[in-house]
C-alpha cells in the first residue's frame, strides 16, 4: 500500500444508490495502492459556492463574483470525514478509479453528494490497516450493516479471485435502503438465510439480505440471517469479515465465538478528528496483557480493522458502545 | 523529506532562549510526538515543535466519544492520554532530537510535585529547548485547569516549576476559562514564566437532543477551531497591553488559526509566535502553509522582519 498523502483527485462520476447513499468515482493517481478496508479522510467543501457562475445566470459578460477557496473553507464543516474505500479498479477509458460509497447523514456528507464530475475532491489517504486476507480457510463470510458494505466490495472481489467461496450478508432497514444494484428481475419470496439473485457489486458471491421490516430476504437482523444460512450451509471452514455499527459488530463477534469461528475481523466506525494519529479521538478499547486488562488503540492507525476477540464491546442502554 | 527549505532572516524570531526560523509552532495535542506529522512535511519547516502533554505516568485518557464537531469548531475531551515521562524520554525524544527543529515539551500533572518532577527531568534531558507548563487542560478531574484558575494557584505551581527549569525556556500555557486573564498572566510572569502561551481550549459542551445525552463521554470538553479565534485574539491583546509588553515577556498566540492572515492578526495583537492546532486536523501540513503565508504578507506589505509586526496594531 502507498504511504498516506494529501491528494486532489478528479471526480469522474457521482451516482445515487439506494435511498440515502451516493457513490463517488475518483481518478486514481498512478501510484495509488490501497488494500480493502483502508479509508480516506475527505474534506467536505461546498462545490456550488466555489463556482457561483454555475448557479447565477448572467446575461452579460461582467466579472463574476468569485470566492477564494480559502474564504469558502471558512464556512464549511471543519474537520474531514473518514470514508471507506469501496473499491479500486480499472476504468473503461484507461487508468484506474477509486470508488467511495457514503451515506448522506448530515451537512458534510450532503456536500460530498452534491459534487459533480469535473470537480475535484481533497482527501488524505490511504489510511488505516485494512483487512488481512491471508486467512487460510476456504469460505469467507462478509457481514455488513448500512454503509459498512462499502469496503466489502473490493474485499469480496479479492477473495473471489483467490478462490474463496464467498458469501455476503447485508442488514438494513428495508428493501429501499440497499445501496446495491440488485437488477430488475422480480424476486420470489425467500426463505430465511436464502441468497437473493445477486448484486452487480458482488460478482461470484452469494448475497444474503436481512431487512428489519422483512421487505426483502430474512426479516430481522443480519445475525439472524447468518444463523439461518448456517443451519443449512454449516459453519465449517468459515472466516468472518465484518463492517458496520458497533451493536452489529458485537453481535457478529458473539456469533463467531459461539460457533467456533477461527477468525473474525471487524472494521469499526469511529468519530475521528485527524485520522493521522495525533488527536487521539478514535480510541478503541482492546484487551491487553496489563494490570487493568485493556488498553486503548486508535481506529485510524491500529485499525479500523481489529480482531473481534480483541475488542471490548461495552453494552449500554443505547445498545452497544465501546 | 528535506527538500527546499525557505530560510529567510525576515521570519526569524526568538521566544526566550529559543531561536526559531519562523513564528509558527504546532499546538500541543495536535501533532503527536512528531513522526505522525513528519509523514506530511519535514518538521524543519516549523519554528518549533510542541509535543502532546507529558505526565509522570502513562495515561489512557477519557472514555469515548472524545470529540464532537460544532459550528466552526470542535470540542475534545481526550483527557491527557500520553505515553508517560519514561517512555517519552526513551522512545519519543531521541527521534525528535534528530529533527532540525526546537522541541518544546508540554508538561501536565495532577499535583505540584508531579509538575516539578516532569519538568525537572525534561529540563535535564538533551534536546529539550522549552518546557510549556500546561495549567489549562479542561478535561481532567484533578490538576490541569485547576492550577490555572486562581492567582495564588498560578503563582504556586509556576514558581515551584521555575526552580526545576534551568536550561530550557519556560513557557506557561494559560486557560481562557478565567475572569481576568491579565491577572493570571501577571501572576505567571511574576512567578518566573519566560513566555506565555495563550490560550488553551474554552470549556464547552455538546448535546445530542435526540438521545437527550451529552455527545462526549466526559460530558464537557474544550472548544477549539475558528470559533474561538476572536476570543483568543482579545486575550492576547489584553495580556500584551496589560502586562507582557512592559514586562518584556513574549506571547505565543493560539486559538483557531487556520490561515496566514489569522496568524498575522495574532502577531499584530502582540504575539511573538503562534501555534497551529485544529487546522492540522483539517490539513496535516497547515502549519507550513501558514508560515509561507506570513512570509508573503511581510513581503507584500514591505515589512522587513516578522518581529517588527509584533504588537504593531494601530489603535
Amino acid at each position: 500500500m502507498s504511504e498516506p498523502a494529501t491528494w486532489q483527485l478528479d471526480i469522474l462520476d457521482v451516482q445515487t444508490a439506494g435511498r440515502d447513499y451516493c457513490r463517488l468515482h475518483l481518478a486514481a493517481p498512478p501510484e495509488w495502492r490501497s488494500t480493502p478496508g483502508q479509508f480516506v479522510n475527505v474534506r467536505c467543501d461546498p462545490d456550488v459556492a466555489l463556482q457561483p457562475a454555475r448557479v447565477l445566470d448572467y446575461a452579460d459578460d461582467r466579472p463574476r463574483p468569485q470566492l477564494q477557496a480559502a474564504e469558502v473553507r471558512k464556512r464549511t464543516p471543519l474537520v474531514r470525514r473518514p470514508v471507506s474505500i469501496s473499491d479500486v479498479g480499472n476504468r473503461s477509458g484507461g487508468g484506474r478509479e477509486i470508488v467511495l460509497l457514503l451515506r448522506v447523514v448530515g451537512p458534510a456528507s450532503a456536500l460530498l453528494a452534491r459534487k459533480r464530475p469535473g470537480e475535484t475532491i481533497d482527501l488524505v489517504g490511504p489510511l488505516g490497516n485494512g483487512f488481512d486476507l491471508s486467512t487460510p480457510t476456504d469460505r469467507a463470510w462478509l457481514v455488513a450493516g448500512g454503509c459498512g458494505v462499502a469496503p466489502l466490495v473490493g474485499l469480496a472481489r479479492d477473495l473471489v479471485t483467490t478462490g474463496k467461496h464467498t458469501t455476503v450478508f447485508y442488514g438494513c432497514a428495508d428493501a429501499g435502503d440497499i445501496p446495491l444494484d440488485l437488477g430488475k428481475t422480480p424476486r420470489k419470496p425467500l426463505r430465511p438465510g436464502e441468497p437473493v439473485a445477486g448484486a452487480a457489486e458482488f460478482p461470484g458471491t452469494q448475497l444474503v439480505v436481512a431487512t428489519e421490516d422483512g421487505s426483502l430476504g430474512t426479516r430481522g437482523l443480519v445475525t439472524d440471517a447468518m444463523a439461518a444460512h448456517a443451519a443449512e450451509a454449516g459453519w465449517d471452514g468459515v472466516s468472518l469479515f465484518a463492517c458496520g455499527p458497533d451493536a452489529m459488530m458485537a453481535a457478529v463477534a458473539d456469533l463467531a465465538r459461539a460457533n467456533g469461528i477461527r477468525r473474525c475481523q471487524v472494521s469499526l466506525e469511529n468519530y475521528m478528528g485527524c485520522a493521522i494519529g495525533v488527536c487521539l479521538s478514535c480510541a478503541v478499547k482492546v484487551r491487553a496483557d496489563n494490570a487493568q486488562g485493556w488498553t486503548y488503540k486508535l481506529a485510524c492507525q491500529d485499525g479500523p480493522v481489529f480482531e473481534a476477540d480483541d475488542v471490548i464491546f461495552e453494552r449500554t442502554w443505547e445498545g452497544c458502545k465501546r | 523529506m528535506g527538500g527546499l527549505q525557505t530560510v529567510s532572516a525576515a521570519m526569524e524570531i526568538a521566544v526566550g532562549k529559543i531561536r526559531m526560523r519562523n513564528p509558527v509552532m504546532t499546538a500541543s495535542g495536535t501533532a503527536g510526538y512528531g513522526p505522525e506529522l513528519a509523514a506530511y512535511f519535514p518538521l524543519d519547516r516549523l519554528g518549533a515543535f510542541v509535543t502532546k502533554a507529558v505526565t509522570c505516568e502513562p495515561r489512557q485518557g477519557n472514555e469515548t466519544p472524545r470529540l464532537a464537531e460544532t459550528r466552526a469548531g470542535m470540542i475534545n475531551a481526550i483527557g491527557l492520554a500520553n505515553v508517560g515521562l519514561d517512555a517519552f524520554l526513551a522512545e519519543k525524544l531521541p527521534w525528535l532530537r534528530k529533527q532540525d527543529v526546537p522541541v518544546i515539551v508540554n508538561v501536565a500533572g495532577s499535583t505540584v510535585d508531579e509538575y516539578v518532577e516532569v519538568a525537572g527531568r525534561l529540563d535535564e534531558a538533551d534536546g529539550v529547548a522549552g518546557i510549556e507548563l500546561n495549567i489549562s487542560c479542561p478535561n481532567v478531574r484533578r490538576g490541569g485547569m485547576e492550577f490555572g484558575r486562581s492567582e495564588p494557584a498560578v503563582r504556586e505551581v509556576v514558581a515551584a516549576v521555575r526552580k526545576a527549569v534551568r536550561r530550557s525556556t519556560y513557557l506557561v500555557k494559560l486557560s481562557p476559562n478565567v475572569t481576568d486573564i491579565v491577572a493570571m498572566a501577571r501572576a505567571a510572569i511574576e512567578a518566573g514564566a519566560e513566555a506565555l502561551t495563550l490560550v488553551n481550549t474554552l470549556s464547552a459542551m455538546a448535546i445530542d437532543a435526540t438521545k437527550r445525552r451529552p455527545v462526549l463521554a466526559n460530558v464537557c470538553g474544550g472548544l477549539s477551531g475558528p470559533a474561538i479565534k476572536p476570543v483568543a485574539l482579545r486575550m492576547v491583546h489584553d495580556v500584551y497591553c496589560g502586562t507582557a509588553r512592559d514586562a518584556g515577556v513574549p506571547l505565543v498566540g493560539v486559538g483557531g488559526i487556520q490561515h496566514g492572515t489569522d496568524a498575522v492578526e495574532f502577531i499584530l495583537a502582540g504575539a511573538t509566535a503562534v501555534q497551529v492546532g485544529t487546522a492540522s486536523f483539517v490539513d496535516p501540513s497547515a502549519a507550513t502553509a501558514i508560515a509561507r503565508d506570513i512570509e508573503a504578507y511581510l513581503s507584500e506589505n514591505g515589512i522587513a522582519r516578522a518581529a517588527d509586526l509584533v504588537g504593531a496594531l494601530e489603535t
